[in-house]
């Protein structure tokens, strides 16, 4: 579970976040939704720390990983480093490495010191899990490169997946692929939530409909982002309470 | 009386384009030319001089006669010292302002890099001979020479090396970062891999630039054009024979074209090298996108 | 699990040592940039310090009386640098349009890859040429073949590859919609090329010629062996002169004290002029990246 307090964030001097709190249940889909620019993405990177690749980037407020609340992510030096374990996040335009299949799962494994023997099996494993197994396991060593933008996508999914974490972030996982790849990762997001918890950011309102079962709504002001609403699935798609959730609902 | 007047124009039009296009053609044509008539200088005056013999035999009589094997050996010394001291600096300063810099700081030290690869090669001589020949009390030798090279180059290489890691996708960064792992294991495993054919290319360059030098090594290797038995030993390089031949010693001509000649072969080969390596990553590139 | 906790420390102290060890590597590296430039400063304070250091300013170079008049040699590099550039621009661009424009497949990429190679030309062996094959030629007009205009001449072939690469690399980011455009519209070859092509690649054009500025201007072995080098203002360009890096080459040798601190107050010129040049390099590029290419 994630619970976030008071997320504040600012690039260069200018509040692109304002005063984000809300919870993230586990075992779930959680999708943020809203316009373009209105801060979904931060929210993401405040989230796995990778806000500080950004130059110029700073967050306030608390993030929690569990329940008792001793623990702020916000606070640890190198949050990202230490907490690849805990959190993966899929990129909007998938990103495998420019290595073979097999390599692109190995490297993780091998870098955070799994033993050789294990290593194979959990690979085998978690391209079974993200349905890739049937369609790779005989060119495990070619490129990675040469996937599809879908199997590319879940590739990436996998290679989060091999550290077992136990939280997905996902950055607008399908706007870069076509409807039946989409599809598939849809499928795949419910199959996964039996086991991990996973905020998935959308633009694309009718995926929020059929995967998400919680939905937390953004809205920029004056180029500050905000949580309009956070509610259960059905509750905000049927009796949204906020004028601009109805707005946004209607368009 | 319209269409007489468009028939008027478009001819003029067409007079307009006929005279560009002839002007370019000679233009280039001329430069051609030029570029013929200098190495076919090169060639003829040259050619009449090298043999086996002339590769491995040692320069006589001031180098009218003889050959360039203790200059050759030079040449091969001074570029290896430049080379090994040119890489992993040069690697590790373009791997620290790509992936660890902070922005402001970079900003600065690339202006810097860029004002010292335009820095004249005499300037490096100069800089060479006070603090290698003098102060470091190197005395004239290869060392001191090797040493000005490298210095001379590793701004040009930190450059290249910068470009070709500019090129690596970012997003790949971002995964690796996200995945935990550590900025060696991205470097070694993603970047360099990806940067290399770049780097290689810079390299190679630098190294044809070094070849090519005069200036920075007249003042801090020396004109000795015996072959030197130690990294002390001052030596001659190729391009400084040449310089001596031409100015310095009278019936120096044939010598000089000869070695010359050899200076040209050796720069192609070193040149089209990297213009292959250059060509091909474009071409993988583009392959990479269809794939 | 165990193993893996302390795998996380290790790794997270692994970014900062190799970052660390990086940086020292990058601070020596400056320190020994900044070095070079410092030791230059320092070598030349004798002469800014002495009783001579005014005679910088005045055209007359006799080191042995005491006098170091820096000028005839400045006007003297200036001037071959600005023939060299009025050659090999035109003439530079003009191949390079001959490339993209009008040449195809085969023979542009043979052109492309002669002018490649022969950017790294040994500047010895191009003034060896000059001496032997140009001077002679050059001797007919005027006393000696030694002067302003052969020093020019060479050098304007020392950059012209330089010319011609850069003005391809900017003529091809020129978008090629726009050469169909303009074949829609009916516009010769020409026209495209003077009126929407060359106005495209401007900033790189005048890029490239900066960049061609700076060699010119540094260069030192190829203008030393055909500039005649009498250290004294040049009336016409048929006269011999002197640059301020050949100066440097010549008088090394044999310089002492305060002769030789002059000297490097040459190099220290020189590095000033090539700074203004990279700064007013750097202007065009950002003026590029304002319009918004």
């Amino acid at each position: 579970m994630i619970i976030i307090k008071h997320l504040n964030y600012w690039i260069d001097q200018q509040k692109v976040l304002e005063e984000v709190s809300l919870s993230v249940s586990p075992c779930s889909v959680t999708t943020i939704v809203g316009p373009s620019g209105s801060g979904k993405s931060s929210f993401l990177s405040a989230i796995n720390g990778l806000y500080k690749l950004i130059p110029q980037t700073r967050v306030s407020g608390q993030i929690f990983l569990n329940a008792d609340q001793s623990y702020n992510l916000l606070d640890s030096p190198n949050h990202t480093v230490m907490h690849y374990q805990t959190i993966g996040t899929i990129f909007q335009q998938a990103n495998p490495f420019p290595l073979s299949i097999y390599k692109n799962l190995d490297l993780p494994l091998k870098e955070h010191g799994y033993p050789k023997q294990d290593r194979p099996g959990i690979i085998e494993q978690t391209l079974r899990d993200v349905g890739l197994w049937a369609e790779v396991a005989h060119r495990l060593n070619s490129s990675a490169l040469c996937l599809s933008g879908g199997q590319q996508q879940r590739l990436c999914i996998a290679r989060a997946l091999v550290l077992q974490p136990k939280i997905l972030l996902m950055d607008e996982p399908c706007s870069a692929l076509d409807p039946i790849a989409a599809f598939g990762i849809e499928q795949l997001i419910l199959k996964l939530k039996k086991d991990y918890t996973l905020v998935v950011v959308t633009h694309n309102l009718a995926q929020a409909r059929r995967i998400a079962d919680y939905v937390g709504f953004f809205w920029s002001h004056q180029g500050c982002g905000r949580l309009i609403e956070f509610s259960p699935a059905a509750q905000l798609f049927e009796y949204p309470q906020h004028e601009l959730t109805k707005k946004f609902l209607n368009y | 009386m319209v269409s007489n007047q468009k028939r008027a124009v478009s001819r003029q039009q067409d007079f307009k384009n006929k005279v560009f296009t002839a002007l370019i053609f000679s233009l280039t044509g001329l430069l051609l030319l030029v570029i013929l008539w200098i190495f076919g200088q090169i060639l003829i005056r040259g050619l009449g001089t090298i043999s086996w013999e002339f590769l491995i035999s040692n320069p006589l009589n001031s180098g009218r006669a003889g050959g360039i094997a203790s200059i050759l050996q030079t040449t091969a010394w001074v570029l290896l010292i430049a080379v090994t001291v040119t890489v992993p600096l040069g690697l590790a300063t373009s791997l620290w302002l790509s992936e660890f810099k902070s922005v402001r700081l970079g900003a600065w030290v690339s202006k810097a890099i860029y004002i010292l690869a335009g820095v004249p090669s005499i300037v490096y001589g100069l800089f060479g001979n006070t603090f290698f020949c003098l102060y470091l009390q190197l005395g004239y030798s290869i060392l001191a020479g090797g040493l000005t090279l490298a210095a001379m180059i590793l701004p040009y290489f930190i450059h290249t090396c910068l470009l070709g890691f500019n090129l690596v996708d970012n997003q790949w960064r971002l995964g690796a970062q996200a995945l935990g792992l550590s900025k060696i294991t991205f470097i070694v495993q993603i970047l360099l891999p990806q940067a290399a054919p770049a780097v290689a290319a810079g390299l190679i360059l630098s190294i044809g630039r070094a070849t090519a030098e005069t200036a920075a090594l007249l003042f801090t290797s020396g004109f000795v054009d015996k072959t030197p038995e130690s990294w002390l030993d001052s030596g001659r390089t190729l391009s400084v024979h040449i310089y001596d031949l031409a100015l310095n010693i009278t019936g120096g001509e044939s010598g000089a074209y000869g070695t010359a000649l050899v200076l040209i072969v050796l720069l192609f080969m070193i040149n089209s090298l990297a213009h292959q390596l250059v060509v091909s990553k474009r071409n993988n590139r583009m392959d990479g996108m269809n794939g | 699990m165990i193993l893996l906790r302390l795998n996380i420390s290790w790794l997270w102290k692994n970014n900062r040592i190799f970052g660390s060890l990086l940086f020292g590597v990058t601070a020596w590296v400056c320190c020994l940039l900044i070095f070079i430039v410092g030791f230059v400063v320092q070598e030349a304070f004798p002469f800014f310090f002495s009783d001579r250091a005014w005679t910088f300013i005045s055209t007359d170079w006799y080191p042995t009386d005491g006098w170091f008049g820096h000028v005839s040699m400045l006007v003297g590099s200036l001037l071959v640098t600005g023939i060299a550039l009025i050659i090999a621009g035109p003439f530079g661009i003009a191949v390079a349009i001959c490339i993209h424009f009008y040449l195809r497949g085969r023979l542009a990429n043979i052109l492309e890859f002669i002018f490649d190679i022969l950017t790294g030309m040994p500047s010895v062996v191009l003034g060896l040429w000059g001496l032997t094959a140009l001077v002679p030629v050059m001797s007919r007009w005027s006393p000696s073949g030694t002067h302003v205009l052969t020093a020019g001449i060479v050098l304007a072939l020392m950059v012209v590859p330089t010319v011609i690469m850069t003005s391809l690399a900017s003529f091809r980011l020129v978008p090629t919609n726009l050469r169909q455009a303009a074949q829609a519209l009916q516009l010769s070859q020409a026209t495209f090329i003077i009126r929407i092509a060359i106005p495209a690649a401007k900033s790189g054009l005048y890029s490239g010629i900066v960049l061609a500025c700076v060699r010119a201007f540094g260069e030192t072995m190829a203008v030393l062996m055909v500039a005649g080098n009498i250290a004294k203002m040049p009336k016409s360009i048929m006269d011999p002169v002197r640059t301020l890096t050949s100066n440097i080459a010549l008088e090394m040798a044999y310089a002492l004290d305060t002769h030789r601190a002059s000297l490097y107050m040459s190099g220290l010129l020189l590095i000033a002029c090539v700074t203004v040049l990279v700064f007013i390099q750097a202007s065009i590029r950002t003026k590029d990246v304002a319009i918004g290419q």
